[in-house]
């Protein structure tokens, strides 16, 4: 007789719920509460009268006024409002709160932990409050001090999602040192001194790559809508060829193009955004992440340029001197793999699904953004066959 | 004579970019950025809709053969063998439309590849081992033809026309040599 896992062996495997216990919780929570209800898109409206209970319940005197919606925010709702004084004066605020669902399951509180813990060591927004369950906003959602700059030039072009843009020579030369220095500054955290209460560190050995692979697997095997061979065989590439990661460090997660600002003027880093996947983790992680070929431009004899700057082999070169952390080709090479792996999935798997459920405020954009997912697997297969080292 | 489906979206196409689409604010930015992003979609739809059937069975036929060819020599543990099991099963009742049908193999597939990571031999492993990486490489070149009109593919140069690969007139490239 067939058993229930012979079909689909997710079903009951241990790996289900073996990764980070904060994540087991949050994805348990999202499929506890999966298909039972569509998202409407918030209006500033609404917003605005949900944030003067909320604030006034944090005990802030201070009004929320002229709240409007951002755009971009392929993932989260974003809304900035002026937080006004009785006396006339304001600060410029950012909402940023989570739909339903997305191409991403993440935590407010968590993000928070890890804004408030990289202050004063890179560029980034300081939070002024979160709603980690939506006891407020309806949805979670954290609100942060607005901070000044562009993730692209303002006389260029870019496509979604940050996608697509060009910086030129000058602007390039200018950002180099801060995109590395500050990637190499996230990795160096002290985790003993800094509080991450929702963070766990994985047990030296492969658990660090474990932990990744299974997390993913979970969301291919629970958002999943078709069959993709490509996907479940490279989890299983994955779990055949796990490196080992001695001393994990905090990762952004997420570190590319579009998801930092600059000062268009200076030309200095203003900003490093959407820490929403961080973790702790191998820094091969994050150093694979930029060489995707979706987060690059290619220069004049077509070879890459990382998030539009450098090439590979002086990002490389360069993150080796500002760190000190040594690049093991395998390691690196694996973990382009799994970055290949998880971005496939968010956008073939959890992005169709909340699209085809409406539980997202961009059902048209993910569905779009799906062929993002199709593309990067194409680097995925050459990863896999070996043409791409 | 009722309208085809494409008219009917060549009509939803117009409708949307003379008299919706005009009307929306463009201060609401979330209705203004997803403009081009539905135009491009439906407009790839109607580029697709003629070559949907031959697709999907291109796909279907692809998965049957290297299901068929994974269940051959299958060795392994009790794992690797109620795959093997659930896949025959599949394979022996065909779904009523090829797209199903792909799914449906595919998702026993998926099983058989997770289960001989478990338990399955060592040269059975080798076997699978090459007969999925072809599988899923060929797959994957089509969906990438399928979608290449949305414009993030970064090799543009690998892939053809949609017409060309649903005709078979041209075939997957052979990366990973199976």
């Amino acid at each position: 007789m067939t058993t229930l896992s012979a079909v689909n062996p997710a079903i009951d495997q241990p790996w289900r719920d073996q990764f980070e216990p904060f994540l087991v919780q949050l994805l348990d929570r999202k499929y506890a509460r999966q298909g039972k209800r569509r998202y409407v898109p918030r209006n500033a409206a609404e917003v605005a009268e949900r944030l003067d209970a909320f604030l006034r319940a944090q005990g802030e005197t201070r009004r929320a006024r002229n709240v409007r919606r951002m755009g971009g925010g392929a993932s989260k709702e974003q809304f900035c409002f002026d937080l006004e004084s009785a006396d006339g004066s304001s600060e410029l605020m950012v909402l940023r709160m989570d739909p339903l669902e997305g191409i991403v399951e993440t935590s407010r509180a968590r993000e928070a932990e890890v804004l408030d813990a990289i202050q004063g060591i890179v560029p980034a927004p300081r939070i002024a409050w979160v709603d980690p369950d939506g006891a407020y906003m309806g949805q979670p959602a954290m609100i942060a001090h607005f901070v000044g700059g562009v993730t692209k030039p303002t006389s260029g072009s870019g496509g979604p999602s940050g996608l697509g843009i060009r910086f030129d020579t000058k602007v390039g030369e200018a950002l180099t040192p801060q995109y590395v220095g500050n990637l190499a500054a996230v990795h160096s955290l002290d985790l003993a001194r800094h509080r991450l209460p929702s963070f766990d560190v994985p047990k030296p050995g492969t658990e660090t790559a474990v932990w990744q692979v299974n997390f993913w697997s979970r969301v291919l095997a629970d958002d999943g809508i078709d069959a993709s061979p490509i996907l479940h065989y490279t989890q299983y590439w994955l779990r055949q060829n796990l490196p080992v990661c001695e001393k994990p460090v905090l990762l952004h997660g997420d570190y590319r193009l579009g998801n930092f600002m600059y000062d268009e003027d200076s030309l200095q880093m203003t900003a490093i955004l959407d820490w929403e996947l961080s973790h702790i983790g191998d820094y091969h992680e994050d150093v694979s992440y930029s060489l995707e070929p979706l987060f690059c431009s290619k220069d004049a004899e077509g070879d890459y340029l990382v998030s539009s700057m450098m090439s590979v082999d002086r990002f490389l070169q360069l993150y080796t001197e500002m760190s000190g952390n040594v690049i093991d080709p395998a390691a690196l090479h694996w973990y382009r793999v799994l970055n290949s792996y998880k971005l496939a999935v968010m956008n073939l798997t959890s992005g169709i699904r909340a699209a085809r459920d409406g539980t997202n405020h961009q059902c048209a954009f993910l569905a779009f953004l799906s062929a993002s997912g199709t593309a990067i697997a194409a680097t995925l297969a050459k990863l896999l066959t070996g043409e791409i080292k | 004579m009722t309208p085809g489906i494409d008219i009917r979206i060549q009509s939803i196409i117009n409708g949307l970019n003379d008299v919706i689409f005009p009307a929306v604010d463009p201060k609401e930015s979330l209705a203004a950025e997803q403009k081009g992003m539905i135009i491009a979609q439906l407009e790839l739809i109607l580029k697709q809709l003629p070559f949907v059937d031959r697709y999907h069975s291109l796909c279907r036929d692809d998965m049957r053969q290297c299901a068929e060819r994974m269940l051959a020599g299958a060795a392994g543990g009790t794992a690797t063998l109620a795959a093997c099991e659930a896949l025959k099963e599949m394979l022996a009742a065909p779904a009523d439309n090829p797209r199903d049908d792909y799914n449906r193999v595919g998702q026993a597939v998926d099983a058989l590849i997770a289960a001989i990571g478990q338990d399955g031999d060592a040269g059975y492993r080798a076997q699978a081992d090459a007969i999925m990486l072809g599988l899923a490489d060929r797959q994957l070149w089509r969906d990438r033809v399928w979608s290449a009109d949305l414009g993030f593919d970064p090799y543009p140069a690998e892939l053809c026309s949609i017409e060309d690969m649903a005709t078979g007139k041209v075939a997957p490239p052979n990366n990973s040599g199976n």
